[in-house]
């Protein structure tokens, strides 16, 4: 029996999508089976993250309204050996297409079959985040550092709290951008996570490799190099039971990586 | 020993229900006692409160009902209150409850609305968002952010805590938003919020004890 891990964060274009696709992808290089579900019915763009736009034929909606088997409507994802799936949103209808208790019963037929069950969530609290994080056993809640999207995971928090989840809600801050943390323009990290009061599973550096990727429908964590794609392969790590450090991320331009003793000294005291 | 007996004041009875007389003999003895007294003409044509005294007695609500229809024909004589000496356990635990200072450890998030009743100590945090209701004061010991309100059935309640980084506190009917205050009055490591002519005003703890000294003193239960 797997794992069902809502990705929320209440503020959109925060980075849920990114972070379902890295996050489950990373899982997957684990040597995990993992299924991808978009649940922002309507407004689908997981697909089109890792890439499968193209082969969609069902959705889950046809599932949940029985025009499909749930296998029929698995997307299978041919770069990895029959390790990541995803189930793809509808496109021609709204949240409200969804129950609560179909989502659950698609859910908990996933269970039997993968490690991990991903759910991305739209945003808003609404139906559709109701939807979400009532067929889940975990959450990932995203947020940027920016005091906007940092409110609304609060609330967020708040209302997963209430919720039978069997762990505390965990939380990914991403895009990070050093720089802004050190000059106080935006809460640090340890700010943000004593702020939430939740266990802090991963920082993601902002990197443009990542819209890039996007982009192109490969997710960035593929790419070994890329320090955000690192963030989401240490964020699988720990959602595995590892214990990883923090990584240091390299936010400054090149000519500034050396600064003083102190201000490294600084900088290695805030990244504990 | 009787059942029941009566003493006049200048506009009120106070009927003495003997703790210790079964209910049928009351009844019966009051009906005789109530006939008397109306047709005394010392009391004809007056209006007479009664007060009804039970002693160690807790008279149930269909009793009182049964002792207060022996009245009825008696139009001039009401009974203005059952007492007794002793309470219900119900009763005296609301009573208790409503003095009791509360302690209370939760976060209170963007968007949440805790809402507490009576006095609260509270040891948690309010987030910005967040908003802490209290019926009475609130002496807060954690980080305060958000909307603070206390005395909402309780106009004189005041908020001791580290105000500086709140939104908003209220006290009753009055608001304050705390972008708007003076910044020193908060900058104290505690401060005191309390309500005077509609306003919210902000002091330091030291200053509100050598204005308000008998304000924390104890409260009488009953």
């Amino acid at each position: 029996m797997g794992t069902t891990i809502v990705v929320t964060s209440g503020k959109g274009g925060v980075g849920k999508t990114t972070t379902t696709a890295n996050v489950g992808t990373a899982l997957a290089l684990k040597g995990k089976r993992v299924c991808l579900v978009d649940l922002d019915i309507g407004l689908r763009n997981l697909d089109v993250v890792m890439g499968l736009e193209n082969r969609i034929i069902y959705n889950i909606v046809d599932v949940a309204e029985k025009r499909a088997k749930l296998h029929q409507a698995l997307i299978k994802d041919k770069r990895f050996d029959d390790q990541l799936y995803v189930l793809a949103a509808a496109q021609n209808t709204d949240k409200s297409a969804l129950e609560p208790e179909q989502t659950k019963e698609i859910v908990t037929q996933l269970k039997k079959d993968f490690d991990y069950v991903l759910l991305d969530c739209p945003a808003g609290i609404e139906q559709g985040f109701i939807n979400a994080v009532s067929s889940a056993d975990q959450a990932i809640v995203v947020t940027t550092p920016e005091n906007s999207s940092v409110r609304d995971a609060d609330r967020v928090v708040g209302l997963l709290e209430q919720q039978d989840l069997e762990t505390e809600p965990m939380l990914v801050i991403n895009r990070v951008r050093p720089d802004m943390m050190d000059h106080g323009e935006v809460m640090d990290v340890d700010e943000i996570t004593h702020h939430l009061a939740i266990k802090l599973v991963g920082v993601i550096a902002e990197d443009d490799g990542v819209i890039a990727a996007t982009n192109k429908g490969e997710p960035v964590v593929l790419d070994e190099e890329n320090q955000a794609g690192q963030g989401y392969r240490n964020v699988a790590r720990r959602l595995e039971g590892e214990t990883v450090p923090l990584m240091k991320i390299n936010g400054k331009k090149p000519g500034k990586q050396h600064g003083s003793f102190f201000s490294k000294l600084r900088a290695w005291f805030k990244r504990g | 020993m009787k059942a029941v007996s009566l003493k006049g004041y200048k506009d009120r009875f106070e009927l003495v229900i003997h703790d210790t007389a079964g209910f049928a003999q009351i009844k019966k003895e009051l009906a005789d006692l109530l006939a008397k007294v109306h047709e005394d003409k010392q009391y004809k044509d007056k209006e007479m409160a009664v007060i009804v005294q039970t002693g160690m007695r807790q008279l149930t609500t269909p009793q009182e009902d049964e002792l207060k229809k022996l009245f009825e024909p008696y139009p001039l004589l009401s009974v203005a209150e059952f007492k007794a000496e002793v309470v219900l356990r119900t009763t005296a635990a609301k009573a208790v409850a409503d003095v009791q200072t509360r302690v209370d450890t939760s976060i209170v998030r963007s968007g949440q609305d805790k809402q507490l009743t009576g006095d609260v100590l509270f040891m948690g945090t309010v987030h910005d968002g967040g908003t802490l209701r209290a019926e009475g004061n609130i002496y807060a010991l954690g980080a305060l952010e958000g909307i603070i309100c206390a005395g909402t059935k309780q106009p004189d309640a005041v908020i001791v805590g580290n105000l500086s980084r709140v939104q908003q506190v209220r006290i009753g009917t009055a608001v304050a938003i705390i972008a708007d205050e003076d910044e020193t009055q908060l900058s104290a490591p505690t401060t005191v919020a309390f309500a005077e002519d509609e306003t919210v005003k902000f002091t330091p703890l030291t200053e509100f004890l050598k204005k308000q000294p008998k304000f924390f003193a104890e409260k009488e239960v009953f």
